[in-house]
């Protein structure tokens, strides 16, 4: 991805022993996007944004952090002070806990880019004295300022460090340094975000999943479907230039040269097929016995309730 | 569009801020000279006079004597003066933060060895890529600030810059250095004067064997070099090339080395060992393996004339795996071109070494089957076609139009399968169903 921050050695404000990582690597995980878009849609009247804290895990010399999650806090903007509802923030905290014993507190977020006294003063809630240890600060910017509507969502991250003597004398100024970050989903998530994708651009913004088949199976069917018109037009592209109709561009040549080798051909077909009906076969006899054990739960319950 | 990004937020006033700078220098001299001066400074009714920020810079020297956990958030309210005083005038707002990057450069220990609380050589790298982050992004000023990163660096002993070198990656890694200066409108000439410097940073850094980022950016940056700078004089080429050259030719893990086709052309020129390496080349990406050894043999003794051997023997194996009609190479058919005897243990263990060292390169992608003595090709990461200038022809594009029929006709079969195990899955799973109702 592309980035114009540039991120060589974190702030010195941030604990480093001789050994560890002079840098900070922040990924976020598709979970807590989500809750952040829509933790954007509840704005109270009165606020200019919506905040909450981001949960995940960072490791130990603190040069990973794993943003996983967030939930939306309370709080209330007037004059120049802000009210962060605590209890809120602690009883959600405490929720989040109960299921995932590990998680902690990684940072906060908001949904506007601006940076201003408001960020200072939450920022230093979630810092509670302690500029050792990173705290990133996530920005959502998903409203066009020319047009003022909705538009590509686009979140930067930061971590604070100290201006001037601010340290020393517990003032309100904050300085919030770039830093680069990753996104990371993996396929199972892509399936779903391809279903999502296929969904915005109907009338009614939904998607009926087909009911009674594999979702999964649908789509490894449309993938090799859309490999198969890919492979389409590429040999349409090299038929002309074989026959001398136009001149072949030898990057997308040495290109194909060197990814046509892993054809399915390798494996064998008949290999392919036993192990794709030996793994449904697996599929669902989990399937079977996960649909057995519920029904003599049910059963169960049922016969509880007789006697 | 505003200089500077809103990264500093201050809870206070700009005097206040001013005055909060004041009391940090005052700290250091031990007196309140600087305060009593600065204040006369701000009490002018017009604008800020020009020696305000003359006594703000000159201050900067004093710095080095603050501690390390000090430096960097003192410069980041320096540079919030600067940015607020003078946000409506660029050209005065980069004159003055120039002169605080050279006093940066001046104040930045010159070893990597620190004392304890005292100013590290990071302090300056923090602070310096903290300013790069504050300035928008299509500033001049974000060049300078490179520039003056590179300066640090090269200031270090080479045992030292060995140390250290790895915090500079990530300007080289992708070529974001690209990026920040293409956003910035840097010129060409400038880019590559950059890239250069940078290139040759890493390169004297990593002495014994590059590391593919140093030595792609090495590669590409004197490829630019020699083929955009116009300035540049016959003998400052040949230089460029010869070294070129003699850094790819023996490099062992450089097996592509086509891209330096286009100086086949140089003949004749005064420098003999670039005469030498020329007919090496010629003859590595277009003879066979036999006639490229008998040149080898001729050619003056070198120790790294044996990686240049084994180059090669890579290199007929990439090829040998390009133009198989079968993607399964057996340990004879490699053997066969590489001159090795297959009935030879010794060889054939030579055999399977090369290819393990193949995959390890990342040339190839496949799986060794030492019982049946074969190997599977599932990738080619490096293209050689065995002409000197690399490029395809007729017979190439056949190949690839072959391919990709087989490539078609294998994944209609898959979707066969996929599809008739979706027509068996959702039948059992109806009758599945029906089971669970009848319970």
């Amino acid at each position: 991805m592309k980035s114009d921050i540039l991120h060589l050695v974190k702030p010195s404000s941030l604990a480093s022993t001789a050994l560890s990582p002079l840098t900070v690597n922040v990924v976020i995980q598709p979970t807590a996007l989500f809750s952040i878009f829509e933790a954007s849609l509840r704005i109270q009247e009165g606020n200019s944004r919506v905040i909450g804290t981001l949960l995940g895990s960072r490791s130990d010399d603190n040069s990973n952090i794993d943003i996983r999650d967030a939930y939306i806090v309370q709080h209330n903007e007037q004059g120049d002070n802000v009210t962060v509802n605590e209890y809120n923030h602690k009883t959600f905290l405490n929720i989040y806990k109960k299921t995932s014993p590990k998680i902690m507190i990684v940072g906060w977020f908001s949904t506007i880019s601006s940076l201003d006294i408001y960020s200072s003063l939450i920022n230093n809630f979630y810092l509670d004295g302690n500029y050792s240890i990173p705290i990133v600060h996530l920005t959502l910017d998903s409203i066009d300022p020319s047009s003022n509507l909705p538009s590509v969502p686009k979140f930067d991250t930061y971590i604070s460090t100290m201006v001037g003597k601010s340290a020393v004398n517990d003032q309100n100024s904050t300085v919030f340094v770039p830093i680069p970050h990753t996104l990371n989903y993996s396929s199972q998530e892509k399936n779903l975000l391809s279903w999502v994708s296929k969904a915005k651009d109907q009338s009614n913004s939904s998607v009926l999943l087909p009911s009674g088949q594999s979702t999964e199976l649908i789509n490894l069917s449309n993938d090799l479907k859309d490999v198969d018109d890919l492979i389409d037009k590429v040999s349409n592209y090299v038929s002309q230039v074989v026959n001398g109709e136009i001149e072949g561009d030898d990057e997308v040549g040495k290109y194909l040269l060197s990814n046509i080798p892993a054809s399915p051909n390798n494996l064998g077909i008949s290999k392919i097929e036993h192990l794709f009906n030996s793994h449904i076969q697996d599929t669902l006899m989990l399937e079977y016995l996960a649909s057995s054990i519920k029904t003599q739960i049910e059963l169960s319950a049922k016969l509880t309730t007789v006697v | 569009m505003s200089l500077v990004n809103d990264c500093i937020v201050i809870d206070a006033d700009f005097e206040g801020s001013v005055k909060e700078y004041a009391s940090i220098v005052d700290q250091i001299n031990r007196n309140k000279k600087f305060s009593q001066k600065i204040s006369t400074l701000l009490k002018n009714d017009n604008a800020l006079p020009k020696s305000f920020y003359n006594e703000l810079i000159e201050s900067g020297l004093l710095l080095k004597d603050l501690s390390d956990r000090q430096f960097e958030p003192t410069l980041n309210l320096l540079f919030y003066i600067f940015s607020e005083s003078l946000k409506d005038s660029e050209e005065v707002f980069n004159y003055f933060l120039k002169k605080l990057l050279d006093i940066l450069v001046q104040v930045c220990p010159q070893t990597n060895l620190i004392k304890s609380n005292g100013l590290k050589f990071t302090n300056i790298l923090s602070t310096l890529t903290n300013f790069f982050n504050f300035i928008n992004k299509s500033s001049t000023l974000r060049f300078e600030i490179l520039k003056k990163i590179l300066q640090i660096f090269e200031k270090f002993n080479q045992k030292e810059k060995h140390e250290i070198l790895y915090l500079i990656v990530p300007l080289a890694d992708s070529n974001a250095y690209l990026n920040y200066l293409n956003d910035s409108k840097t010129s060409i000439d400038d880019i590559l004067k950059f890239s250069y410097q940078l290139s040759k940073l890493l390169y004297s850094a990593s002495s014994s064997s590059f590391n593919s980022i140093s030595f792609n950016l090495l590669k590409d940056s004197l490829l630019k070099n020699i083929i955009y700078i116009n300035s540049n004089s016959d003998n400052e080429i040949n230089q460029h090339i010869d070294f070129l050259l003699e850094v790819s030719l023996f490099d062992e893990n450089q097996i592509d080395l086509s891209y330096l086709g286009k100086f086949t052309y140089i003949t004749n020129h005064s420098v003999k060992r670039l005469n030498q390496n020329i007919a090496l080349l010629n003859s590595y990406n277009a003879d066979s393996l036999n006639d490229f050894k008998t040149l080898l043999s001729k050619s003056p003794k070198n120790t790294n004339n044996d990686i240049l051997l084994y180059k090669k023997q890579l290199l007929t194996l990439i090829q040998l795996a390009l133009y198989s009609p079968s993607k399964t190479l057996s340990f004879k058919q490699i053997s066969n071109s590489l001159n090795l005897n297959f009935a030879n243990t010794d060889d054939l263990i030579k055999i399977q070494l090369i290819l393990i060292d193949s995959i390890k390169k990342n040339l190839l992608f496949g799986k060794i089957d030492q019982l049946n003595e074969s190997f599977t090709v599932y990738k080619i990461n490096c293209i050689s076609t065995g002409n000197p200038s690399n490029n395809l022809d007729k017979k190439d594009w056949i190949h690839i139009l072959h391919s990709l029929n087989n490539w078609k006709s294998s994944i209609r079969e898959v979707k066969e399968i996929v599809e008739t195990s979706q027509l068996k899955k959702s039948n059992l799973t109806s009758n599945n169903s029906k089971q669970s109702v009848a319970i």
